[in-house]
């Protein structure tokens, strides 16, 4: 497992490495000229712009550039964002710790909401709690977040006046945008549930494990569930990064400090180093969490071996 | 010159007075009485006296006065309403509307009936029952019959020091680098932040005195001398003289400092052309030669001409006075640690979710009534609205989509006022094609419905605009005939220009920015054979396209950073502007040039305004749409939350009532 895990981590390296060639390339290919983006309305001005692009570095060959940007990486440093001037590296650690929060609390309710509609259903298949979940689920997969996020200010913060409509002081201002992202994952966690579960629990293994008499309770969760996680699994751990890097829109409706808004300005700003930093950033993570969940595979289903 | 300095004087001596009078030195401290005779242009305000253009009048009996003149002596929001022939007033959280013609009012939502119906006289003006109106606002009246004078006395409430106020961003800040940008966000924390050399009032352009108490011009008006307030500290304790003055100023020369790729320079010094600026800005000279510090508290700049407009552009709030010490010092994180001598000081900041703005007690023209300002930073629409619904925001810009119905909820709280604002569709004449005749040009102008657009789209919250220059400017020519809706004229004008089936033309948009008025702009050509393809894009693809003239027309606005004519014809009509697509003409920059050398206002307006009525009447190079208005709802307890006609509040002389 060790000697997978050290692999997985170079691989890791050349994933880094691939993912930025491609972004780079690709934010070359894009028209637009990140200088003129900041000049605006002046970007008519050619002296400008020269100027700019020169204090930018953007007047050097693609080929220098990029090595220069490799070689910052090398030494950890991501630049300078264009528009906001700081270090690429302190915008998105500033924004960390509330993306951090929302992801975690957003999981809680996804996972809590998710698994047991998606257990009983499957469980109570074609009962009143099935039909309900499985609506209910139906609903929370095609409603938009901030169609959902709204209807939640309007009851809980205007009507009831339980919570702040927006922002991001204290840990009750992140019930309202956890709940909303929550119940948006927890719809397709449930459906994946009910539908793993339904294969599992037609195996032979669950009907021996009936047929020696086990207690239903045991047979569920012993044999049935754990071996029903794994797709489960899978889903959370995509949604898992997903909530890390993108909830751009529950931070907008919510006015909550996080990552997923940052990175989208910086390709609509043609901020190179945020673009890059932003992507890095992106795939460290997903290569991190899908390690994480292989290796979850190996301890849900003793069966894998990575050796 | 002389008159000038005494004016300087003047004012100085009345702020000095302020702070004496009063901690907070905020024009609602004063009680007010303003004092009439019938028939005489000749009024008192609290003794200074003033001149009517419409004098009280009596008819049928009743002693009838002018309404606006007697809001704005009492600093209240007063507002015409040409659709519903309403006038109003918003004072210290009473709403008083009338009716032209109607005896019913409506005092604070409840009717009340009045002995005699507003009207408006030949003057142009509305006048109304004194007895009426001074009551409904909390005033008392008082009557002499042997001189016929009418006397109004209004008791103001006392300014509530303490408390917070809530308000918001509709977008994240770079920083608090004055020089970095120009748009409004940046403007409207340099407001609260920074102190200029020269500001404006609250609710106009007025200059004022701020670091400077008085300024003297020499007699070939090049050289202008300013004389500083040597009372003024920044807020890291460091005392603010000359050197910081000349500091702010040649950092926007520096060919590698903010000013020089944000605009700030290009748009606002550059036409100045203070002697020596463009030598530092090329990098031949590491200093300005024309701005001089005479001793710590005396400082002068000279302009290779004169330039009108210059002190007005001194309180453009990217000029805000930095403290060289604290820009040294910090380097390139200033923008994140800003140092200012203003009302307010930056106490939080963090991107993406709010701005703290604290109460600089030792404020020089005495400490603000708030004790801070909380921004939030909310995009989303609904959640502003949402968030002011629950009390979690003080005020509130009502979102067009929501409007109608904020509007009514709040009908008690709602204040405007006219922006110094341009709309216009700009013309690509450079461009070949049906364009570059002037028929075309002209059609297009006739088959737009501005009034329903206005009606519909707007709100109501815009003037129909006649030529370039809005009401309230200097220059504003009333007399222009204006445009009218007439499309039978349109399609003639397109059959005689030899397009009766019309063509089609590229008209370019920046995504969710003003979506709904081009897509009824489009709608209005259909009808003339127009077919307009609009070309949503990005931010840097609009501009790179306007400034390359890769379109046919443009849906544009222009928003006035000071009250002077040359604001709006040096940057829209001037050769080398990055405006109207490259189409000038070298007569009319001499004009321009000419006219921003001269002093006297009066002998410029006429410059202007014929210039004017040929760019719009005579070459058609722009169709003028409307000027736009700025609509705020508050709670009711803010009070003097002055909107400005730049759209730059400040929250100095803003407090919370009880």
């Amino acid at each position: 497992m060790r000697n997978y895990v050290i692999r997985r981590l170079l691989l890791l390296i050349l994933v880094l490495w691939g993912v930025t060639l491609v972004t780079f390339v690709l934010m070359h290919v894009v028209p637009g000229d990140p200088a003129k983006v900041l000049l605006g309305k002046l970007s008519g001005n050619e002296a400008l712009v020269t100027k700019l692009q020169h204090q930018l570095g953007l007047d050097k060959p693609l080929v220098v550039q990029y090595f220069e940007f490799v070689k910052g990486v090398l030494r950890g440093n991501l630049g300078n964002s264009y528009k906001f001037k700081a270090s690429v590296m302190s915008l998105i650690l500033e924004r960390m710790p509330a993306t951090i929060k929302l992801t975690f609390g957003a999981l809680i309710i996804g996972l809590l909401v998710g698994l047991s509609s998606g257990i009983i259903s499957a469980v109570r298949r074609y009962s009143i709690w099935d039909t309900f979940s499985m609506i209910f689920a139906f609903i929370g997969v095609s409603m938009p977040v901030f169609w959902l996020a709204m209807l939640l200010q309007l009851l809980f913060a205007v009507k009831l006046g339980w919570f702040h409509v927006s922002g991001f002081e204290g840990l009750r201002d992140l019930v309202l945008p956890s709940v909303t992202l929550g119940l948006i994952y927890s719809a397709s966690i449930a459906r994946m549930t009910r539908s793993s579960i339904l294969e599992v629990i037609r195996m032979d293994y669950v009907r021996t494990a009936r047929a020696k008499g086990a207690p239903e309770r045991i047979v569920i969760f012993r044999h049935v569930f754990r071996n029903a996680l794994i797709p489960v699994v899978t889903l959370i751990g995509m949604q898992f990064g997903g909530l890390l890097t993108g909830a751009a829109l529950t931070e907008t409706v919510f006015q909550i400090p996080g990552v997923g808004k940052l990175l989208i300005n910086s390709t609509l700003d043609l901020d190179y180093p945020m673009i890059q930093g932003g992507v890095i950033f992106v795939a460290i993570i997903f290569v991190l969490i899908n390690l994480f969940v292989d290796i979850l595979y190996a301890y849900l289903d003793p069966t894998i071996r990575y050796d | 010159m002389e008159a000038k300095r005494v004016i300087s004087l003047v004012l100085t001596i009345a702020l000095v007075l302020g702070i004496w009078a009063a901690p907070v030195n905020v024009a609602a401290d004063q009680d007010a009485i303003i004092s009439m005779t019938i028939g005489s242009t000749k009024a008192y305000v609290n003794l200074v006296p003033k001149t009517l253009d419409q004098p009280p009048v009596i008819i049928n009996g009743r002693t009838m006065v002018p309404f606006r003149f007697i809001g704005e002596s009492l600093d209240a929001f007063v507002d015409y309403n040409p659709t519903d022939k309403t006038v109003s007033y918003v004072l210290e959280g009473n709403n008083i509307t009338l009716k032209i013609g109607s005896t019913t009012a409506t005092v604070n939502g409840v009717s009340k009936t009045l002995d005699a119906a507003p009207v408006i006289l030949k003057t142009g003006r509305t006048v109304v029952p004194v007895r009426f109106i001074s009551e409904a606002v909390g005033a008392t009246v008082g009557w002499n019959p042997t001189t016929h004078t009418v006397t109004i006395t209004f008791k103001k409430e006392a300014v509530v020091i303490g408390g917070i106020l809530h308000d918001y961003n509709g977008g994240d800040l770079d920083g608090f680098d004055p020089q970095s940008n120009t748009n409004l966000l940046l403007f409207n924390a340099c407001r609260q932040i920074y102190s200029n050399v020269v500001t404006v009032g609250y609710k106009d352009f007025t200059i004022m005195p701020d670091v400077a108490k008085s300024w003297d011009t020499s007699s070939d008006g090049k050289t202008i001398t300013f004389h500083l307030r040597n009372d003024i500290y920044f807020s890291d304790g460091t005392k603010l003289t000359a050197n910081d003055v000349k500091f702010t100023f040649e950092r926007c020369f520096d060919p590698n400092g903010p000013a020089y790729t944000s605009g700030v320079l290009d748009y606002y010094l550059t036409p100045v052309k203070i002697v020596g600026g463009q030598a530092k800005a090329d990098g031949k000279a590491s200093t300005v030669s024309g701005i001089k510090v005479l001793d710590d508290y005396t400082i002068s700049f000279t302009l290779e001409q004169p330039y009108a407009p210059f002190i007005q552009v001194l309180a453009i709030p990217a000029f805000g006075i930095l403290s060289e010490k604290a820009v040294t010092k910090m380097g390139d994180t200033y923008f994140a640690h800003p140092v200012g001598s203003g009302p307010f000081y930056v106490k939080e900041w963090q991107r993406g979710s709010h701005i703290l703005y604290a109460a600089n007690l030792k404020y020089f023209k005495g400490r603000p009534a708030l004790d801070g300002v909380h921004i939030d930073i909310v995009e989303d629409e609904n959640t502003q609205v949402l968030k002011f619904k629950k009390g979690e925001l003080d005020v509130l810009y009502p979102p067009l989509a929501q409007y109608d119905e904020l509007v009514k909820t709040y009908a008690t709280n709602v204040y405007k006022t006219a922006d110094m604002s341009y709309y216009r569709i700009d013309f690509n004449i450079k461009r070949k094609g049906p364009l570059q005749d002037i028929s075309v040009r002209q059609a297009i102008g006739y088959a737009i419905n501005r009034e329903q657009i206005l009606a519909k789209i707007l709100k109501g919250q815009g003037y129909l605009a006649k030529g370039i220059f809005p009401p309230g400017l200097p220059a504003y020519n009333a007399s222009l005939p204006g445009f009218s809706y007439d499309l039978a004229k349109a399609k003639q004008l397109m059959k005689d220009a030899g397009y009766p089936n019309g063509f089609s033309l590229e008209m370019v948009m920046r995504s969710g920015r003003m979506e709904d008025e081009h897509l009824a702009l489009q709608e209005a050509l259909k009808q003339i054979g127009i077919t307009v393809n609009l070309k949503k894009l990005d931010s840097a693809t609009y501009w790179q396209l306007l400034g390359a003239g890769e379109t046919d027309i443009a849906y544009r606005n222009w928003w006035a950073d000071f009250a002077d004519p040359d604001n709006f014809m040096a940057p829209l009509f001037h050769t080398g502007t990055d405006s109207n697509m490259g189409w000038a003409k070298p007569e009319y920059d001499a004009i321009i040039e000419k006219a921003a050398k001269m002093t006297r206002i009066s002998e410029r307006i006429p410059l202007y305004q014929d210039l004017e009525r040929k760019l719009i009447y005579q070459d058609v190079v722009q169709f003028p749409l409307w000027n736009t208005i700025t609509t705020v709802i508050s709670n009711p307890k803010v009070r003097n939350y002055y909107l400005h006609p730049s759209g730059v509040v400040a929250y100095y002389p803003v407090y919370l009532a009880h």
